[in-house]
């Protein structure tokens, strides 16, 4: 995507949530009778979200020229970074229910997978390294830290 | 002197001590891995000090910052590249340096002037804070509300290369602050009926997501051609590598340097980022060599260092005697503050001076302590270097996740963290800059408090914000800055 195009998409996406906010903002009843209300202040945020984003769509629009480097990205990179919001997703998801300690294992092996290099795949490595990291980090938020860390419903 | 002997007292322990110590190495790891950073170093470590003693805690975060700032020296000096924007000018002179096979001496140059800079950067802090402190006292709602939006104006203006973007980013922060109840009277705003909003968006998840998750996402598209960096060999001969002839050439270097690490550290939003370029230009416009700048000469080195360096102190100063950070490392600090219930500002002095003074104490020990690492242990930090990206960014985001679900012991804000993570990484793809989004958060609540309880002693009079003068200087300030800005973007155009 050009970089000019980038600035359009990205300005008016926030020109239209800004008019979301604003509308929404506009509708919250006013309490106290001194001073302003809890709508006002977000009325000027949202406004002036609403006023720059039109102004960096409506530059990208007239210049053609964005704001930004264009810097390219391998297509094994996007793949890499999309694979890793998905695993962080699951990651969170999966918590809840496998608990802390299962679900990091999990996630650091995938995660591992994922982020190597070609040359540099050992699987069962990973899953060893995995192994202790968690229990590294369990052990010393658990007892070290007494800090409370997530359960589920397995463990 | 009760209060340095207080601060020296509650320092000198060796809980506070050890994690200090603690604190300098990460810091020191954190600085000198690209694409990690002291705000990232603090972001991270700030769940540990949940259960720690404030000053424990507060010393821990402070050790953090030092070792992060000076680490950046490292990979500048021995890979070309800079591990934090710190750094930057570092390579300038560094690199060639070690390329002459003098890398030793670079890195010698580099920790020696680090910490001068960032001892007479302290000095402006302990002189400066108190007094600043008495006068602020003076300070009301008016004048809180006015600092508050000059600084994040500032910030807006120097993130990034777009005024636009940066103020849309403050923007943007100023209302995901505004999330559940209102300040004043209560009222419920964007919560969209869950009551895990009511409370708002805690802070650490969103400092983590913005500064961590979306560096991971932002890594992992590199990582798989990631290839292990090329370390030359090197030794440190003699003094940090100087000869006493050498040291005293560069002394007039080194209050340059300082001054304008200080200078650009006591503003909001510059950080040592910039710093570290105008001293290093300073220092070759003042030369009477500037030819030699660049082929690897101490004098470059010393100015880029002397000067971030310089900044950690002078940056302390708005955060301690105002409660305002002027950048992302200064506003995670804050978080570790109001974590344990502190509230930085200019009753600071008075309710908890022992506190202020440990955290100079603590500073100052910091700052030894990453001397001795960097000169005795330089070579433990370079093999660390060689760790691949693959294990240290999946454990960052194993840190994030326990950092965010320990605040508060759910699972929302670990869902905080990922929702703000890859908002933060869309964010890096369009080139919103971060620092005005967080000032935002942090400020926004100020703002919107100060500006309405003081219209409820005015009855909704905005005039009185023009009629007392320090409101009315830094509102006006704010204003001219835009003008300033917007001026300096057409005339470039043209």
């Amino acid at each position: 995507m050009a970089a000019y195009i980038k600035d359009i998409v990205s300005g008016l996406f926030l020109v239209l949530i800004a008019g979301i906010g604003f509308w929404e903002a506009s509708n919250i009843k006013p309490r106290f009778p001194m001073g302003v209300d809890s709508g006002f202040f977000p009325q000027i945020a949202f406004g002036m979200l609403g006023l720059f984003a039109f102004f960096i769509a409506a530059r990208a629009l007239y210049s053609k020229t964005g704001t930004q480097d264009d810097v390219p990205i391998l297509p094994a990179g996007k793949k890499a970074a999309a694979l890793t919001i998905l695993a962080i997703v699951a990651y969170c998801l999966v918590i809840p229910v496998a608990g802390f300690a299962i679900a990091t294992f999990f996630f650091l092996t995938a995660q591992m997978l994922i982020l190597a290099p070609k040359g540099s795949m050992k699987p069962l490595w990973f899953m060893g390294i995995s192994g202790v990291i968690t229990m590294i980090v369990y052990a010393a938020f658990t007892y070290g830290f007494n800090l409370v860390l997530p359960t589920g419903t397995v463990w | 002197m009760d209060l340095w002997i207080a601060g020296i007292s509650q320092i000198f322990t060796l809980s506070s001590l050890v994690v200090i110590v603690i604190g300098v190495a990460v810091g020191i790891v954190f600085g000198a891995i690209p694409g990690m950073s002291a705000t990232m170093a603090v972001a991270l470590c700030l769940p540990l000090t949940f259960s720690m003693e404030p000053v424990t805690g507060i010393a821990l975060l402070v050790g953090l910052f030092v070792g992060g700032i000076s680490g950046g020296l490292i990979t500048a000096v021995l890979i070309n590249i800079p591990g934090t924007p710190s750094s930057i000018a570092t390579t300038f002179d560094g690199h060639p340096m070690a390329k002459r096979g003098e890398a030793g001496k670079a890195l010698g140059i580099g920790i020696l002037f680090s910490f001068l800079g960032s001892i007479l950067g302290c000095l402006v802090l302990f002189f400066m804070a108190p007094t600043l402190a008495r006068f602020a006292l003076q300070f009301g709602t008016f004048e809180y509300f006015s600092i508050s939006v000059f600084a994040l104006t500032l910030v807006a203006g120097l993130s990034g290369k777009n005024l636009a973007k940066g103020l849309v980013s403050a923007f943007i922060g100023l209302l995901v602050a505004m999330i559940g109840l209102a300040p004043i009277d209560g009222y419920k705003r964007f919560t969209f009926g869950m009551s895990e909003f009511d409370g708002g968006l805690a802070l650490l998840p969103v400092l983590l997501g913005l500064f961590a998750v979306s560096e991971v996402l932002k890594e992992s598209e590199t990582s798989f051609h990631s290839k292990r960096a090329d370390i030359p060999a090197f030794n440190m001969p003699g003094f940090f590598g100087l000869t006493w002839n050498e040291f005293k050439g560069q002394i007039i270097n080194l209050f340059r340097s300082s001054a304008i690490g200080v200078g650009v550290g006591l503003l909001p939003g510059i950080g040592a980022g910039t710093s570290n370029m105008i001293a290093y230009l300073a220092a070759k416009n003042s030369s009477k060599t500037p030819e030699k700048f660049g082929t690897g000469i101490p004098d470059g080195i010393v100015a880029s260092e002397a000067s971030n360096n310089a900044g950690i102190g002078a940056a302390m100063v708005p955060l301690i005697v105002l409660g305002i950070p002027g950048d992302s490392v200064t506003a995670m600090l804050l978080g570790g503050f109001l974590i344990h219930g502190i509230q930085p500002g200019p009753m600071l002095f008075q309710t908890n001076g022992n506190l202020v003074y440990a955290i100079f104490v603590a500073l100052l020990v910091a700052n030894v302590i990453m001397l001795c690492f960097e000169y005795f242990g330089v070579r433990v930090f370079v093999k660390i270097l060689s760790v691949p990206k693959h294990y240290l960014l999946s454990v960052v985001m194993v840190m994030c996740v326990v950092g965010s679900y320990a605040l508060n012991n759910r699972m929302f804000d670990v869902y905080t963290l990922v929702a703000f993570g890859v908002f933060g990484y869309v964010m890096l793809k369009f080139e919103f800059p971060f620092p005005p989004l967080i000032l935002g958060f942090i400020l926004g609540p100020m703002i919107e408090q100060n500006m309405r309880s003081s219209l409820m002693t005015t009855r909704g009079s905005f005039l009185p914000f023009l009629e007392r003068p320090f409101s009315a200087i830094f509102l006006v300030m704010a204003v001219l800055y835009v003008l300033w800005i917007m001026f300096k973007s057409v005339r470039k155009r043209r």
